[in-house]
């Protein structure tokens, strides 16, 4: 393998490709990242066989071939080369690869390329979802922070992806909140539901990036994601296990009539107004308490060894009178995820589901239990 | 004032604390040892009847299939009721508090009293005092102890080795140069088998002659440690008894290992159901709440793994913990594995907040569980904390009240009712 690449694309290629590369591994090649050198230019890719990125840059090829280089020393000589341009040449028999820039001549030891495992590709019958690149985000933005990370239960650490007709819909919980998300698709291939681990969509979310209007293809296989962005393709795997039915909850037991009491307020009100009692509640555990009165909402915290806060929020109430506490943290997660200038707060009782979402839109619900102060 | 120490010693304890469940058993010889049918597991304790037998030749620690070739076919070997065990020595420790407010439980079956200013009681004699106290432990916990009387804890824990079983020793400073120093110096406590050998090797053979040496010599050849040793050989301990406070709990563990290994993963969860009921008694008893729940898991060839999950709200009930253990153990250890030691644990313990600064978290599980779906494939769900249903804090409470009067094995949960292993 031969070829010349641009410092800034290479940097650029290896941080994409370098979050899917093995931290804790008994195989000693997935600490690498794999680089393929052919007529369309350098692929690279790593993957710890959760997660598998392949990032494909230009670049000018001499000769192709191939060569896994240990990660951690690759992306610190590429960061440290004083040059634009990087020469790139790997002895494919002893696997030793010269990496040099103007005055600078780094030679690494490599892994052998034949035992990097290739990442899986969709087969196209698997069909392909097509969702543009913000709505991609939002799905993920409104949802991915209630994902569980309680291992002893697998399917909550990952989010469900249901496609009904041209709907997708991204739906995660904890067992103490809810999150529900979803947005139309350009194309559909049909109903499907599956699994995928927030940490895939935790490393997809950071390497999203493009035009709003690019659009993102996602293929799902039996027991594989795939998510298709051009010069980036990110694989997971995904989790098995039957997602809680959370059409069940949302549309009939917690049907919109249920709730007795209704609560309209700004968005950055109400979140400015979290963050302050997070102040004071910071640990965990600690409550923020609405008093919603006809005449408006008090909102208070108060953790004994540090001390309180109160303050009335400008709001507009229908509905009985009813006091109820939350964990702060909750709350400043759903309102972050809001997105309009108006939400509505709804409660059943003080110890039932209360459900946040957007004063507009209902693409966006969010459940969350309360505390229960006695 | 010079201090008045006492160690109170059970002499043969887990012997003692099995006569004292079935009394059929007094004056038997018996080994409390893992199953012999096994031939695993290892010699606990000895009963002086059973070494009697053995001519001294069984010692605790010994492996089972070796005391069965040592001991006549007439020495009863009896599995270990850890339950009967701390319940006993609970009861020995209650006595304790109820003579001298000072008490430093040093293991299960020894614990160390402050009687400084408390002997007035008895005419300001300690070994009346004594005496009172082997007779209310006797008579309320039907076990027989020995007491060692001194003025610091090494002389009371010497005293208390010089007579057993059922001594009773008060050693003032004359009579421990007069009946310790003549000791070989591996019989100082705190003096092992190593240094004892180091110590012979300098011309040092016994206690006082430990207490005697230069101490340049002994800071020489040992550092401060020699130093403090011969502090103990001069019978100076500076040491307090240290009452336990509550504040220092960090966290509240109950560990098994097992008779023999387990495989099966319902035999395995009663074990964990057993540990777990026994801990957040304790967690209870202590009024924390715990946070976190650990499970530590010990294979045949000794691999030993721990495993944590932290609870959004802290718990101190059974249910919760059995069940976080439960699932920690189904997520981190394959089926088909066998173990060899299973402990669980509560660490991240607070105290108990009144109730208005208590909430606690409220999960949507029963919705899911409705809704038909989701949360069965772990088993029930990881808790939402404590009290979706109060009437779960209320079972506990029950329970413990009902063991509190009538003893820990009083009432138990079907699962836990079978016979032990």
């Amino acid at each position: 393998m031969k070829i010349r690449i641009s410092q800034e694309e290479l940097s650029y290629g290896i941080s994409v490709v370098q979050r899917a590369v093995a931290a804790k591994t008994t195989i000693p090649v997935l600490t690498g990242i794999f680089c393929r050198a052919s007529d369309t230019g350098l692929m690279l890719s790593a993957t710890d066989h959760e997660i598998g990125i392949e990032c494909h840059l230009p670049a000018m090829v001499a000769q192709s071939g191939q060569a896994v280089l240990p990660a951690k020393i690759f992306g610190d000589i590429v960061r440290k080369v004083p040059g634009t341009d990087i020469d790139i040449e790997t002895d494919e028999t002893n696997n030793v690869t010269e990496i040099s820039s103007q005055r600078a001549r780094f030679s690494v030891h490599g892994f052998d390329s034949a035992e990097f495992p290739a990442l899986p590709a969709p087969r196209t019958e698997d069909g392909a979802y097509e969702l543009r690149l913000p709505d991609l985000r939002g799905l993920i933005n409104q949802t991915l922070f209630a994902v569980s990370r309680d291992e002893a239960r697998p399917f909550l650490t990952g989010l469900l992806f249901h496609a009904v007709k041209d709907e997708i819909r991204f739906v995660s919980t904890d067992g103490y909140r809810m999150a529900f998300s979803s947005r139309q698709a350009v194309r559909s291939a049909g109903d499907r539901q599956i699994i995928i681990p927030g940490r895939a969509l935790s490393e997809l979310s950071r390497i999203l990036t493009g035009d709003d209007d690019t659009s993102v293809k996602i293929y799902a296989s039996e027991s594989q994601v795939f998510f298709d962005l051009g010069r980036l393709f990110l694989v997971s795997r995904l989790i098995e296990g039957q997602f809680p039915n959370y059409e069940n909850v949302i549309y009939h037991q917690l049907a919109p009539e249920q709730f007795k009491t209704r609560v309209r307020v700004k968005t950055a009100d109400l979140a400015a107004a979290a963050d302050r009692a997070s102040v004071v509640a910071s640990e965990a555990g600690h409550a923020m308490r609405f008093e919603i009165k006809d005449d408006g909402v008090i909102v208070t915290s108060n953790t004994p060894e540090v001390g309180r806060v109160k303050e009335d929020l400008p709001a507009h109430k229908e509905g009985d009178d009813l006091e109820i506490a939350f964990q702060v943290r909750y709350v400043i997660d759903g309102v972050r995820a809001v997105e309009g200038d108006e939400c509505v707060l709804e409660f059943i009782g003080p110890i039932n589901p209360s459900r946040l979402k957007a004063a507009d839109s209902g693409n966006y619900i969010y459940i969350v239990l309360p505390l229960r102060t006695l | 004032m010079e201090r008045v120490i006492a160690l109170t010693d059970c002499n043969c304890f887990f012997a003692s604390c099995l006569v004292v469940k079935d009394p059929t058993l007094a004056g038997k010889p018996i080994v409390v040892a893992g199953d012999p049918k096994t031939r695993r597991g290892v010699v606990l304790a000895i009963n002086y009847e059973a070494r009697a037998l053995a001519a001294g030749q069984v010692r605790a620690g010994m492996p089972v299939s070796q005391a069965l070739r040592l001991l006549p076919p007439e020495v009863l070997f009896l599995p270990p009721d850890r339950h009967l065990f701390e319940e006993v020595s609970d009861g020995f420790l209650t006595v304790l508090e109820r003579f001298s407010p000072v008490n430093e439980r040093a293991s299960i079956d020894e614990v160390y009293s402050d009687w400084t200013g408390c002997t007035h009681l008895f005419g300001g004699d300690p070994v009346a005092m004594a005496l009172k106290v082997k007779e209310a432990i006797r008579e309320e916990v039907g076990i027989p102890v020995s007491v060692g009387i001194g003025h610091s804890k090494v002389v009371a824990k010497m005293a208390a080795e010089l007579q057993k079983p059922n001594g009773l020793i008060l050693l003032d400073r004359e009579s421990w140069v007069r009946r310790v120093h003549p000791l070989p110096v591996g019989d100082l406590y705190g003096v092992g088998p190593k240094t004892a050998a180091k110590l012979r090797s300098l011309g040092i053979m016994t206690v006082g002659d430990l207490a005697n040496a230069h101490p340049a010599i002994l800071s020489g050849h040992f550092g401060a440690p020699g130093l403090s040793a011969q502090q103990a050989a001069r019978g100076e301990d500076a040491d307090p008894v240290r009452q336990r406070k509550r504040e220092e709990t960090k966290s509240i563990s109950n560990e098994t290992t097992l008779s023999e290994d387990l495989t099966d993963r319902g035999a395995q969860k009663k074990v964990l159901l057993d540990l777990a009921d026994h801990v957040a008694a304790r967690v209870r008893a202590h009024g924390f709440l715990g946070r976190t729940v650990t499970i530590r898991v010990r294979d045949p060839s000794f691999a030993t793994f721990t495993r944590a999950f932290t609870l959004p709200s802290p718990t101190d009930e059974t249910d919760v913990i059995y069940r976080t253990a439960s699932a920690l153990l189904d997520a981190h250890l394959e089926p088909g594995m066998p173990v060899r030691l299973l402990g669980v644990g509560v660490s991240g313990l607070e105290t108990v907040a009144p109730p208005a600064q208590a909430p606690t978290q409220l999960t949507l599980f029963d919705l899911f569980e409705r809704a038909g779906s989701g949360t069965k494939g772990a088993g029930a769900p990881v808790s939402g904390g404590p009290a979706a249903d109060p009437k779960r804090r209320k079972l506990d409470e029950a329970v413990d009240a009902i063991r509190l009067k009538y003893g820990k094995n009083a009432i138990l949960r079907l699962s836990q009712a079978t016979k032990r292993r």
